[in-house]
């Protein structure tokens, strides 16, 4: 765009472009397919959903909340191609923190996650305790410690205030942050950057982007073979 | 001390006939006894000894008094009570040590007594040595009123005796604790000369001088040496050491030669002060307290003088443990264990009061403490110059965070995990609580080609059948059988047999199941895992 090169034959222009830029910054204007703010994000690994998602992947410094009426329907293979990724050797510091669970409702099965490419080594796992704010505090301090790659979470509960806190945390300390909840959740206004819901009908996984900043809702299926190639 | 004559020295005149010498001895030669007094020499030149004397630790080793009244310090030596020491009101009243306590009731009728207790002097001059080991690599305890410090290394680091003299008086004024200082080229010396009120000597050549003129109470011989030598008209140790050697070691004492020779320069052995390894700081509340901001306030200031013992250490602790008194109750110890060992205060103290919030105390509290069992060098890494560089702190913010989470939820809740080589899917992995040290080990293929949910349920889920002995999960319908089965028999020899056929099994609602026969208990259907 001509705005972008400054000008020196002609001022003017130059001069329109510093203008319109300031004015496309300003908070108080908003662009209906703005990929500007999609920022760094994580491939997904699978190309349908890449192509909704502003940027082409899992917003890497945000919130993202998944929705899962059922446990057991692809909620966690939908985080494996990328989870995998940023356990390959020779990534930059920013990923080579742990991969922090936070109250899984099963045990994440050790000999599963290292055939998907999971660094061991780099799990933390914590179940805390079953009071209200235990797992979004403990989600919190993860994401001010500035020490993961990841963070996913379980809750039942989580009031506007802290999810909104969840949220500057994730943007604040650049971590994936994935918080999954129940059907319940649905009636609540969301502060998170992306809001998918998950439901599965037999071999397909069917992903619906509720709220993308950046992008329009939309419906991704995803297919698991039976040959197992988004299990094993 | 200009060389004594030699005839002085012997008993024998100049021999004219030598072959009588041995017969005429009046004290034969001890072979194995030094022949001639030790010059300078015999140690290393550079060496210089800080003697510290307190003159009144008995006194001031106790509770602090009322400076108006008249104290004493008694003990019981030689058939009576008498006086230690006496507090500035008391030797006023011309109550002086070694005064019977009677005839010091005799001076004073409102007369305040303590006894002398060894383990506090003892207990408080260790403390004191640990205040003065950041001025010296070697400093010994002369109990019980006394310290020596090594300062010869130390000159050029201070700049000279006087300034490491001030600094350490500054230190004993800010503790309230009276004390005199001499420097001496021997310990020995240096000792005598400050019990005995001499100044500095700082070179050999001047010891034996000022040393000649020092009484012989500065020795602290035993009474009876000492009348002993008074008895023969000698004062000073000028005097005795103008005596002949070998008569001296004979009719007073080995021991005493010895540690004349030791104060001009003779070998000397001194026991260096070690401080303890175990570092612990307490304090009292005036009154029974549940107030968690006073608890955390205080807990705080412990911290702050245990990270402040730590940094002149220069060690580093794994953990520490917090002890609450109450009155009449047992303990509450609350044990707090570091990812790694620091010293970091900021990291301590958030420890401490996340662990307060969680701690259910069941009395007020009297008194806390913290005690940190053991130590180890500290390692001091660089910092980061560009901080926040790629988003992620060093390993410390790695391992804070686990202490955090450990503190809040208890060493059991957070957990990473390992690979075992194992045929039972539930044996096959473990919790590890090694989160910064992994061992590198070679990868495990669990399973060889059949497929491992990524849910594992904690206990396999019995699963209700339907007539023809077909699972059903959650629903009327039996589940759709995709693979399997997968035949897995094992730890008959540790008494965990387990003989199942695992299936990877629909549910009519879209999951997809791990199930399994069991063929050892029931011939049940149990659902074991999910493909999530």
């Amino acid at each position: 765009m001509s705005y972008e090169t400054p000008c020196k034959t002609d001022k003017t222009i130059s001069y329109i472009g510093v203008g319109i830029k300031k004015l496309l910054e300003s908070p108080h204007v908003w662009r209906g397919f703005s990929r500007r703010s999609a920022g760094e994000v994580h491939a997904t690994g699978f190309e349908d959903l890449d192509a909704h998602l502003p940027g082409g992947g899992w917003p890497a410094a945000a919130l993202t909340e998944i929705i899962v009426e059922r446990h057991g329907i692809g909620e966690l293979s939908l985080l494996m191609p990328a989870m995998a990724r940023l356990c390959e050797p020779g990534l930059p510091g920013s990923a080579r923190g742990w991969i922090f669970w936070v109250s899984p409702p099963f045990i994440p099965y050790a000999p599963a996650l290292s055939r998907h490419g999971i660094d061991l080594d780099r799990i933390l796992l914590v179940h805390a305790p079953a009071m209200r704010c235990a797992s979004l505090w403990a989600m919190e301090q993860a994401l001010r410690a500035k020490s993961c790659a990841v963070v996913l979470a379980w809750a039942r509960t989580a009031d506007q205030t802290a999810l909104r806190r969840l949220q500057l945390a994730a943007e604040e300390s650049r971590c994936w942050t994935v918080l999954f909840r129940p059907g319940t959740a649905l009636q609540q206004r969301s502060p998170a950057a992306l809001r998918l819901k998950l439901t599965r009908d037999a071999i397909v996984t069917r992903v619906e982007i509720l709220k993308c900043r950046g992008a329009r809702p939309a419906v991704v299926q995803i297919r698991h073979d039976d040959a197992g190639s988004t299990e094993c | 001390m200009p060389e004594a004559p030699n005839v002085e020295r012997e008993f024998i005149p100049e021999p004219p006939m030598p072959r009588a010498l041995e017969t005429l001895a009046l004290f034969p030669r001890d072979p194995s006894l030094p022949q001639s007094e030790p010059r300078g020499h015999d140690c290393a030149q550079d060496k210089l000894w800080l003697a510290i004397y307190f003159p009144k630790l008995a006194l001031e080793s106790l509770p602090a008094t009322s400076s108006d009244e008249v104290t004493v310090i008694t003990e019981f030596r030689d058939g009576a009570t008498r006086i230690v020491s006496a507090n500035e009101a008391a030797a006023s009243l011309g109550i002086r040590p070694n005064l019977k306590l009677s005839a010091a009731f005799a001076l004073s009728e409102s007369l305040n007594t303590l006894t002398r207790r060894a383990e506090f002097e003892q207990a408080k001059l260790e403390a004191l040595a640990r205040l003065t080991i950041r001025f010296s690599s070697v400093v010994s305890l002369e109990p019980p009123d006394a310290l020596l410090l090594e300062i010869g290394g130390s000159l050029k680091l201070f700049g000279g005796t006087e300034p490491i003299k001030e600094a350490l008086a500054a230190v004993f004024q800010q503790q309230q604790i009276t004390a005199h200082f001499c420097a001496a080229p021997t310990a020995l010396a240096a000792l005598w000369l400050v019990r005995s009120g001499g100044g500095d000597v700082l070179s050999h050549e001047k010891l034996a001088g000022s040393l000649g003129c020092a009484p012989l109470e500065a020795t602290r011989w035993p009474d009876k040496t000492r009348a002993l030598l008074k008895n023969m008209g000698i004062r000073t140790l000028g005097d005795c050491m103008r005596l002949p050697r070998d008569g001296f070691a004979r009719r007073v004492g080995r021991q005493y030669l010895n540690e004349l020779d030791k104060s001009r320069g003779s070998h000397d052995l001194r026991h260096e002060f070690e401080p303890a390894l175990e570092l612990s700081v307490h304090c009292e509340f005036i009154h029974e307290t549940t107030s968690m901001t006073l608890l955390a306030d205080q807990g705080k200031q412990l911290i702050a003088r245990l990270v402040e013992d730590l940094r002149k250490r220069q060690i580093q602790i794994p953990g520490f443990e917090c002890v609450f008194h109450h009155l009449d109750r047992a303990l509450t110890i609350e044990r707090m264990s570091l990812a790694q060992p620091a010293s970091d205060q900021e990291r301590l103290v958030r420890l401490f009061t996340d662990r307060l919030e969680q701690i259910d105390l069941s009395a007020p509290v009297v008194a806390l403490s913290l005690k940190a069992g053991s130590a180890e060098p500290a390692v001091t890494s660089s910092g980061v110059l560009f901080e926040d560089l790629d988003g992620v702190g060093p390993e410390f913010a790695k391992s804070s965070l686990i202490e955090r989470l450990q503190a809040r939820f208890g060493m059991e809740s957070l957990y990473s995990m390992d690979l075992v080589d194992e045929h039972r899917p539930e044996a096959a992995w473990s919790k590890s609580r090694q989160f910064l040290q992994r061992k590198r080990r070679p990868p495990l293929a669990v399973g060889g080609a059949f497929q491992r949910p990524l849910w594992l349920l904690p206990a396999p889920q019995r699963l209700p059948c339907t007539a023809d002995n077909l699972p059903c999960y959650e629903s009327r319908k039996p589940l759709r059988i995709k693979h399997g089965p997968e035949r897995i028999e094992s730890g008959w020899w540790d008494g965990g047999e387990i003989s199942r056929d695992y299936y990877v099994a629909c549910s009519a609602h879209g999951e997809k199941l791990w199930v399994f026969k069991d063929h050892c208990s029931n011939r049940g259907w149990y659902l074991h895992g999910f493909f999530a």
